[in-house]
């Protein structure tokens, strides 16, 4: 670990600018931690390279979807400090979970969203609220297989080491069926909620598509995309 | 970019409120993005960086203080510092090594872009002396480390340190300031 004399110096510009190291940063950040006149020096070396950024790079509008994306992760966040466990899931808590997620994947789009609802949440739930927020993942579409077939919608972490089937109904007696090459297998049952139905899902098999099976009938199936093995 | 910032926005976000963090993206959210961006050279690593870090420095509200100055500065150059990072990961970063080489050369300019602040940025550009300029550029523009910008022109890891550092502070006179209201 590197460390400083009385004062980081010269080092606030390269700080500022992204020229050191990661643990050269680590160095500083935990010297600005005690020194508030080392932290105004990096503030104004940070002022400068802003004003840079402002004069030379082109402005870029972000896509509308990272905002929601923002929004939700920061909404499943949220509530995560004050819950407590029980043994059973909560169905409003699941839904509230649900509705945060539904809106980064623009799922039944009048799904509302309460956080004040629900003060418990199942293990499941929690890993799903875990995983959204910690990983980088993908979404699909269920495509209605049967007349009525309600709206639903898949989140799956690139890695392939988890499932989150939203739909937008509440929905009983439905089970996922995941096909990968390995054969077909029942990833469980939707448990259903006040207006969504939810499964979460661990597993390695990296199945192609996901189905919503009812009393024997597929029902949805969402199609999820290549997958080479990799991380 | 002179500006006071909302005294309430700064205070929602360290505060971790839900509304601080969505009133500083709505108010930054552009800039942020078009930091990443340009560093990452892609919208969808883009994306995982502005969001990874926001989170980040959201639900830790104590690695920002008042004291500092801008929030919106400090969320750039956090942005930045990430954006580097990755792209100096594995591959991207022996992809960029032969980018750089291939247009080996010690003079490195600025590409100005803001047709209002370019005539102040070029007379600042100007007054540095060409090897503080190219130190700079390098770091900024091609986000070198200061230990691959010592190799790459073959000067001791000191005086590139003391080029940037010199280079940086004597623009940051004739830049336009960042205000915050504290």
């Amino acid at each position: 670990m590197m460390t400083f004399g009385d004062h980081v110096g010269e080092y606030a510009e390269l700080y500022a600018l992204g020229a050191l190291e990661p643990e050269e940063r680590l160095g500083i950040d935990r010297h600005l931690a005690r020194c508030a006149r080392c932290t105004r020096e990096v503030g104004r070396a940070e002022a400068a390279v802003a004003a840079l950024d402002d004069a030379t790079l082109p402005r870029v509008e972000p896509p509308a979807a990272l905002g929601r994306r923002i929004a939700a992760s920061a909404a499943a966040l949220a509530p995560a400090k004050v819950i407590a466990f029980r043994p059973r899931p909560s169905v409003p808590m699941r839904f509230a979970l649900a509705a945060s997620i539904a809106l980064v994947v623009g799922l039944g789009g009048g799904v509302a969203l309460d956080r004040s609802i629900g003060s418990h949440v199942s293990t499941r739930d929690e890993d799903a609220l875990r995983a959204v927020a910690a990983s980088h993942f993908l979404h699909a579409s269920f495509t209605p297989a049967v007349a009525g077939a309600p709206t639903a919608k898949v989140l799956y972490a690139r890695d392939r080491s988890w499932y989150y089937v939203i739909v937008d109904a509440d929905i009983a007696g439905c089970h996922v069926v995941a096909r990968s090459s390995a054969g077909d297998f029942d990833a469980g049952p939707l448990q259903a909620g006040l207006q969504t139905s939810t499964l979460f899902v661990r597993t390695s098999a990296a199945p192609r598509s996901l189905s919503l099976v009812k009393e024997g009938r597929v029902i949805a199936t969402a199609t999820l995309a290549a997958f080479s093995g990799g991380p | 970019m002179g500006e006071h910032e909302d005294e309430a926005l700064v205070g929602d976000f360290i505060a971790r409120r839900n509304e601080g963090l969505e009133a500083v993206y709505e108010a930054y959210g552009t800039a942020l993005f078009s930091v990443a961006r340009h560093v990452l050279g892609d919208d969808d690593d883009a994306q995982d960086c502005v969001h990874d870090v926001l989170l980040r420095l959201w639900q830790r509200p104590d690695s920002y203080q008042r004291g500092r100055g801008s929030l919106r500065a400090y969320l750039m150059v956090c942005i930045r510092n990430e954006a580097v990072t990755r792209l100096r990961d594995a591959t991207r970063h022996r992809k960029i090594e032969t980018q750089v080489a291939a247009s080996e050369t010690t003079a490195y300019e600025f590409e100005i872009r803001d047709v209002v602040e370019s005539e102040r940025l070029k007379r600042a550009l100007a007054v540095l002396p060409p090897d503080q300029r190219s130190a700079l550029a390098l770091a900024y523009a091609r986000q070198l480390s200061h230990r691959e910008i010592s190799a790459r022109l073959g000067v001791p890891l000191g005086t590139i340190k003391s080029r940037i550092s010199l280079g940086l502070r004597r623009l940051q006179t004739m830049l336009p300031r960042q205000e915050v209201s504290v």
